[in-house]
């Protein structure tokens, strides 16, 4: 028997033959790759050209953290240019009078604004939420996997539509040849409302559990009843936080008003057909083109006022997903 | 839900045990058959609605824009002029107009947003991440006209002492950055109010593209002896390539479609130059601009006509987005 | 060191809700080969547990330079260490000594700590959320969680194989010329190459696409191919969990 102590003889097509030379002789010391490696029992700092690495990758990451900041400075300055200057105009008189009748004229409020943007929103979630709704049960509930991609499509592009396209849709079909209307704004409103809340009720339902679904079945409910009692009622929190995030993005449109509902006066108006309901976002256009710098400081203020609504309403939203149990978050 | 109750011990006598046996399920079935196919239906009509609207609006644009299509053709995207008191419009400026404000946009706010992203998602702890994130996205929330406000009060002034004079002073020999104007309006002003506003977009996305990628691709690349920004730039950057490209895409559509922040800004120019500090328009801004001027039927023909250039090129854009989120990307669980 | 092959229990672990996995953790079981050839193992290839994990299979680290029949030194020692994840007990006091051209496989049921234990010695469970440790880990001597001491230098030294394969979406070059790229290694890059497939048992299947990608790999070549891409480097621990 050959000496254990022997090398055993090599064998063809050897996986373990790292040199490639049919032999396992250890690694010969003068072999180039065998001594670039420096000694593995020096300290463990950044050895080579590690240093200069881990300054590339701390200077990169200090580069997105400058980018984060500078995002969260944009937000800062912007809300706060408007809370400055919008916070001096705001007393009693700005919630609760019109503005004034002659230009260049100080005082006055937004109060016919306020009230017509609340009923533009009210009006357009009428019309939004239901057919959400509708549309996202569609979905879940009916439509078959190609039918169901056509129409997430389908959303997902109408999400991504110009809103002045849309202002200018409704404009064509409501507005020429008849008048500007309160309707026609909360229309064009509610369009842009749909894709949010149809695709966010989605989500919901498809969290309800499948297990009430089967109990349901189980006991001999019918479908719409299913649907009604036991469905709906199990993703309402995933519907109203849906809606109220849609309220925030509408509410802070212009474009689809501009066409629409943008020739107004200066009074209270609660009639929708026929003419147009001062709101909110075309006062502070309006005001932002003129000269009257009364005007600026009413717009600034109701700038304030409207971001104002639009954050806390996202913020509102927000917290509800959170306070949800964890199961049913998403 | 129907519940039969047997009554036999009903005070009344003989009425009890026959009213519990009243043949409610005969009746319930009828009920029930009509309510789920009433069901059926409104979400059906609900859905063909939703869909129907997108072709509603296309059909109702070109058709608005038919005068208009009639009398410029093609060349309406090749003439520039835009006056109202001879008749005549064309859309080249706003075509320029659009594409420089929305290029401008995307290289600014491209790489910010997916360095905001890899912050959120590879730099920031938990509970840093948990606060920033949302600030950034309330970026998004802020409307556009307060934006646009913003940006004539706040912003022009300082792009007209400051920005504009030091960009031409340094790059002044790039004809982008020419002599500066009185205004500090112009397609800059509007190019750094897209940017605002896109720049939450792909940063979202982003974040939740990076949060996707499988932890044993990050422990490979990490287990190899590899710094934090070459995990990134090996593993993570490539994994998400085409996301990223989609958000690009989504980014591109806001950017094209934003009418009246851009209209506030951008001082209603109508020829074509170099520098980025004239003023122009573009396709949505010049229609946000003349909805009150607007009154001969050619000229509101032509708004429709620019119209149907928005919404064909805002289309191909978010269905670039899609198709590329739906043909080569692993969605999210919460998917967009 | 302790004998070749010899059982080790873990101590009693404190108070586990499910008292399956207490039992489960409870033993783990060490075993040594020898790297060299031609020294006797009292091991047969054949007798290593290929269980849940890969420990046993023979890695392709540098071979002494210095000959075969060398006094056994210390690489590792491990002393006292104790792994949380958020206040939730992992490891509990584990105290051994893994040394050069040696083999070493740890064996134990599954969810029993052997990946976390593994993880902790080249500083791969830093990015856990919650992850605390306790005790010394001595690499050559020097503390793995000292102060001064830099990651990702760790990692480079002591090369790590996961469980499941995890290549790159590149083609099977790039996938193990990555990290020779980072470290500048670009000198003879092509023989590096050859040479850490050749390790890994991969070459002979592989030369022909070497540009083709990764993903195209049946799943054990992929796993070799991670296997080559960590000895790319010539790490000098290699760590196979």
């Amino acid at each position: 028997m050959s000496d254990p102590s022997d090398p055993p003889p090599p064998r063809a097509n050897d996986p373990f033959d790292a040199t490639g030379r049919g032999n396992r002789e250890p690694i010969d010391p003068d072999d180039a790759f065998a001594s670039e490696l420096p000694d593995p029992a020096r300290p463990l700092t950044a050895s080579g050209n590690l240093r200069r690495r881990q300054l590339v990758s701390r200077l990169v990451e200090a580069g997105h953290t400058a980018s984060a900041l500078l995002a969260v400075a944009i937000l800062a300055i912007v809300v706060y240019s408007v809370a400055s200057r919008g916070a001096s105009a705001l007393n009693i008189d700005f919630f609760t009078e019109g503005p004034p009748a002659l230009p260049d004229t100080p005082g006055g409020g937004i109060a016919p604004e306020i009230v017509g943007t609340a009923l533009l929103m009210a009006i357009a979630t009428l019309i939004a939420m239901p057919v959400g709704v509708l549309i996202a049960l569609y979905l879940t509930e009916f439509a078959g996997p190609r039918l169901g991609r056509a129409i997430r499509l389908a959303l997902d592009l109408m999400n991504g539509l110009p809103t002045i396209v849309v202002g200018l849709f409704i404009f064509g079909l409501l507005v020429v040849g008849h008048y500007q209307s309160g309707f026609a704004g909360a229309l064009a409103l509610a369009i842009i409302m749909l894709p949010l809340i149809a695709r966010a009720t989605q989500e919901a339902l498809l969290r309800v559990p499948s297990d009430l679904r089967a109990a349901a079945d189980a006991l001999g409910v019918s479908h719409w009843r299913t649907v009604r009692g036991v469905i709906l009622p199990a993703a309402r929190g995933g519907i109203l936080t849906a809606t109220v995030l849609a309220v925030a993005r509408a509410s802070g449109e212009t474009a689809p008003l501009i066409f629409t509902c943008s020739i107004f006066g200066n009074a209270v108006s609660l009639r929708i057909f026929g003419q147009a309901v001062p709101n909110i976002p075309v006062y502070i256009f309006n005001a932002s083109e003129a000269a009257d710098p009364y005007g600026f400081a009413r717009a600034w203020g109701a700038g304030f006022v409207l971001l104002l609504f639009i954050l806390t309403t996202s913020l509102g939203a927000r917290m509800l997903v959170a306070a949800r149990p964890a199961g049913t978050r998403g | 839900m129907t519940v039969e109750t047997r009554s036999a011990s009903h005070p009344v006598r003989g009425i009890g045990p026959r009213i519990a046996r009243r043949p409610r399920r005969a009746r319930s079935r009828s009920i029930d058959r009509i309510g789920d196919g009433v069901l059926y239906g409104l979400c059906a009509l609900a859905s063909l609605l939703g869909v129907g609207t997108i072709a509603a609006i296309s059909y109702q644009l070109i058709d608005g824009a038919g005068l208009a299509i009639s009398r410029f053709g093609l060349g309406f995207l090749l003439h520039s002029t835009w006056t109202p008191n001879f008749n005549i419009f064309g859309a080249a400026s706003l075509l320029y107009g659009t594409a420089v404000t929305s290029t401008g946009a995307l290289v600014l706010a491209v790489p910010i947003g997916i360095s905001i992203g890899l912050y959120l998602s590879t730099v920031a702890p938990r509970r840093v991440s948990g606060v920033i994130g949302p600030l950034v996205e309330m970026l998004a929330a802020i409307p556009s006209v307060i934006l646009g406000f913003w940006g004539i009060i706040v912003l022009a002034p300082f792009l007209r002492t400051h920005l504009e004079p030091f960009l031409h002073s340094t790059f002044g020999f790039l004809p982008i950055f020419g002599a500066p104007q009185t205004t500090g309006a112009g397609l800059f002003n509007a190019s750094l109010i897209l940017t605002i506003m896109v720049i939450p977009i792909i940063a979202s996305i982003s974040r939740d593209l990076f949060l996707t990628v499988p932890r044993e691709l990050r422990d490979g690349a990490t287990a190899l002896g590899a710094t934090r920004w070459e995990v990134v730039r090996g593993v993570m950057l490539p994994s998400t390539g085409s996301g990223l490209v989609a958000a690009t895409f989504l980014g591109l559509g806001r950017a094209l479609g934003e009418a009246i922040a851009v209209t506030q800004v951008t001082g209603a120019g109508n020829a074509i130059h170099a520098s980025l500090f004239r003023t122009g328009d573009t396709l949505a801004s010049r229609i946000a601009d003349q909805y009150q001027g607007a009154t001969t039927r050619l000229q509101i023909s032509s708004l429709f006509y620019l119209g149907v250039l928005l919404l064909a090129i805002g289309l191909l854009a978010n269905l670039a987005a899609q198709v590329i989120v739906r043909r080569f990307t692993v969605r999210p669980a919460h998917a967009r | 060191m302790r004998g070749p092959c010899e059982t080790t229990e873990m101590p009693e672990m404190p108070e586990m809700p499910d008292p399956i996995a207490r039992t489960a953790r409870r033993r783990v079981r060490i075993q040594t080969t020898p790297l060299v050839p031609g020294e006797r193992s009292p091991i047969g290839d054949d007798d290593n547990a290929r269980g849940d994990d890969a420990a046993s299979r023979p890695a392709a680290a540098p071979a002494d330079r210095r000959g075969a029949k060398r006094a056994r030194q210390t690489i590792f020692d491990v002393r006292d260490m104790s792994v949380s994840y958020d206040g939730n007990r992992a490891l509990t006091g584990v105290t051994l000594q893994i040394e050069r051209n040696l083999i070493t496989a740890i064996i134990g049921p599954s969810g029993c700590g052997k990946s976390t234990f593994l993880r902790s010695l080249n500083r791969m469970n830093d990015s856990v959320p919650g992850f605390e440790i306790s005790g010394k880990i001595l690499y050559h001597g020097h503390d793995v969680y000292g102060g001064r001491v830099d990651p990702v230098e760790v990692r480079r030294r002591i090369g790590m194989v996961f469980q499941r394969p995890n290549p790159f979406a590149k083609s099977i070059y790039d996938n193990v010329a990555w990290a020779p790229r980072n470290l500048k290694l670009k000198a003879r890059l092509d023989e590096r190459v050859e040479r850490a497939l050749r390790g890994a048992a991969l070459w002979d299947e592989v030369k022909d696409r070497l540009h083709q990608s990764a993903l195209g790999l049946s799943g054990g070549q992929q796993q070799r191919l991670c296997i080559a891409r960590a000895v790319a480097i010539e790490p000098d621990v290699l760590l196979l969990d």
